[in-house]
């Protein structure tokens, strides 16, 4: 099996995953004890008022016919509306989604890329001074549950030693660029204003620090353990034995199978960054997608609720795609199943 | 080939401990090894006997601060290959010696395709290095052809794993003598294999080595390949070289009891059953016997075997590291 092959076969696989999704993300969103229609208009409503909604809202239809009409306009982009923002659903999580997903996409880069940094440094000067801290601190790194970090961090950088800002997107006073991905860094960039995408820069590091802390930690133990298993192995020593330089031993030979059992643990982990990201936006003051839907859910909102898990839903099978095919690229044996 | 050619590859009194916490396994106790140019050597020994630790110390891949050397030279044409850098082994490893690893499967990188890895060993080698990546790749395809394997263009996109064991090891012969070395050292290869593709392995490997003028280092631990392919052969036995003849020689007048303990043990078609072999089992090399280290197996060992070491002795090119064989090469009592 080639490479597109693979990545057909996920995608197709994913569209059932999602099509399964949506089935309990509505059927749970309407067993859950409470009438919708008293929340959505308040205790004061007239009874006439409570059947129309009803009515209109197809709630009095059977849980399938009811489904069709909700999945009908999902696909086209229609969750309903929310019945606590009083606005489309959609239009909610177009405004809360980038907020999130911004911080989720930076505290994922981190993630990687000093996972691979710190696992491959520790290797490399195994049983030294670093390799030691390196592990001493990624256990503690590990260890502590991400909003503990986050409170820490606040603490740290909100009062003790105020070096870089940590609550919302912008410093006060600040007016944020016009939306165009609604990712700030980005708008302000496209903008050229460069202070403002420093100032959102700034705001961004410290919450996708503390988002992306403990995945980073395990994954540069898991980089390291395999950098190390793997350099006693035979095909290095053949190549050594070759003369091929130890640069290219250790930047290619050694790095790529190395990365494997990271890589699968990294997928795990980068697609939790978003539901992750629920108590760091609370701490933070970040206005996202996690902190609205924790209100819908509140509020029993239920277009809110169905929308915001299926965002979730879709996001975490596309990163699992992504991993899948990476992992694929990485170990043919996995694309090519196995001798 | 005669004593008095100049060596190409000369070990003398090589030791070697590995490092096992704060012990020492005293692996190989003093090995003299020689090769002369063109030269096909035979280095037999039971598992466990330091065989490929004296071939991977050759080419300096045995890990660095794993084991030390107290004693001994590796002399490569005359240079004390001990005393070089990483960068001038560098030079050896991509000119001059190529080896061929014991485990096929292992000694191919599973994430890269065969293609992808014998193009770096053209590319690092010291004939590759002026070379495009046209002609590197003419190079992969020529060898892969040369160990007989069809539709070459195929196999250089295969991963490791898509290939039989006996494509593995050809590949593995392949990428060893594509480009210019002037000794190949092979380690057991076509162990793992069935007897028929041992065979044909071996023939193809004495055809590379015999088409290029190579000198090959040989290690086997059955007599009938040694006797076979080599020349020379070595008898190996808890590091140290216990017997060192021409093959025929070797065969005909056995002189060392741990040799003709070996060739009782190998199996004959004019029946008679298998002998009584050796007794026993290697030493403990965290403590090994302070005299020869073939003394608590050997039946005819006196107080002298087990407290001091026999000397490799040349009895006119016939060497043998034993207090029990006269200089006539008669079996003496003591």
């Amino acid at each position: 099996m080639n490479l597109s092959d693979f990545i057909l076969k996920r995608a197709v696989m994913s569209v059932i995953v999602l099509a399964g999704l949506s089935v309990v993300i509505f059927v749970v969103a309407r067993i859950v004890p409470g009438d919708p229609a008293r929340l959505a208009l308040g205790s004061t409503a007239s009874e006439t008022a409570l059947e129309t909604f009803r009515t209109e809202n197809h709630l009095l239809e059977p849980l399938p016919v009811q489904y069709a009409y909700w999945i009908g306009g999902v696909l086209q982009g229609n969750f309903g509306l929310s019945t606590g923002t009083k606005r489309p659903v959609a239009k909610d999580i177009l405004e809360f989604l980038p907020a999130t997903l911004e911080m989720a996409l930076l505290a994922a880069l981190m993630l990687i890329v000093f996972s691979i940094a710190i696992g491959a440094l520790a290797a490399r000067r195994r049983n030294s001074f670093i390799d030691g801290a390196v592990r001493v601190l990624s256990y503690i790194g590990i260890a502590l549950p991400g909003f503990v970090v986050a409170t820490l961090l606040l603490l740290l950088f909100g009062s003790l030693w105020p070096v870089i800002p940590v609550l919302g997107r912008l410093s006060p006073g600040l007016t944020p660029p016009q939306a165009i991905t609604g990712f700030y860094t980005i708008d302000s960039l496209i903008r050229l204003n460069l202070p403002l995408f420093w100032n959102a820069f700034l705001h961004l590091l410290v919450p996708a620090a503390a988002l992306c802390l403990g995945g980073l930690c395990q994954e540069a133990r898991l980089v390291r353990s395999a950098m190390i298993e793997n350099s006693g192995r035979d095909f290095l020593t053949a190549m050594r034995g070759y003369g091929v330089p130890e640069r290219v031993l250790a930047g290619k030979y050694l790095l790529k199978p190395s990365l494997i059992p990271a890589v699968s643990c990294m997928g795990m982990d980068v697609a939790a960054l978003m539901s992750n990201a629920f108590l760091i936006e609370v701490i933070f003051d970040w206005p996202g997608i996690s902190r609205y839907g924790m209100t819908a859910m509140l509020a029993k909102d239920l277009n809110a609720i169905s929308g915001v898990i299926l965002i979730f839903g879709a996001i975490f099978v596309i990163v699992n795609i992504i991993v899948d095919i990476v992992v694929a690229w990485l170990d043919p044996r996995i694309r090519l199943g196995g001798a | 080939m005669t004593e008095s050619t100049p060596a190409l590859l000369q070990i003398e009194g090589l030791k070697l401990w590995y490092k096992v916490y704060k012990n020492r396994a005293k692996v190989l106790d003093g090995v003299d090894l020689s090769v002369a140019p063109g030269q096909k050597v035979g280095l037999v020994g039971e598992a466990g006997c330091g065989k490929t630790t004296t071939v991977k110390s050759v080419l300096g891949l045995l890990p660095r601060g794993g084991c030390e050397i107290p004693a001994g030279r590796i002399l490569y044409e005359g240079e004390d290959i001990l005393g070089l850098t990483e960068k001038e082994l560098t030079r050896i490893r991509n000119s001059q010696i190529a080896m061929i690893h014991q485990e096929p499967a292992a000694a191919l990188n599973p994430v890269f395709t065969v293609g992808e890895q014998m193009m770096d060993v053209v590319r690092y080698s010291a004939q590759g290095r002026g070379y495009g990546k046209k002609e590197r790749r003419e190079i992969v395809l020529g060898a892969i052809r040369d160990v007989l394997i069809p539709d070459p263009e195929r196999i250089f996109h295969f991963y490791p794993n898509q290939l039989s064991g006996g494509m593995k090891q050809r590949i593995c012969i392949a990428m060893a003598v594509m480009t210019e070395r002037r000794l190949l050292i092979a380690d057991e290869p076509g162990t793992a294999l069935d007897v028929t593709i041992q065979s044909q392995i071996h023939a193809m490997l004495e055809e590379m080595v015999a088409q290029r003028g190579m000198a090959l280092v040989m290690i086997t631990h059955s007599l009938g390949v040694a006797r076979e392919m080599t020349d020379v052969i070595n008898i190996m036995y808890a590091g140290t070289i216990v017997e060192s003849a021409v093959s025929a020689e070797v065969f005909a007048h056995p002189l060392h009891p741990y040799t003709q303990g070996l060739m009782e043990a190998v199996p004959r078609l004019r029946g008679g059953g298998i002998q009584a072999g050796i007794y026993g089992s290697l030493p403990d090399y965290l403590a090994p016997p302070p005299g020869c280290r073939f003394a608590p197996r050997c039946p005819r060992a006196g107080d002298r075997c087990r407290a001091e070491k026999p000397a490799l002795a040349d009895l006119s090119g016939h060497r043998v590291a034993c207090f029990h064989v006269g200089t006539d090469g008669s079996a003496k009592c003591q």
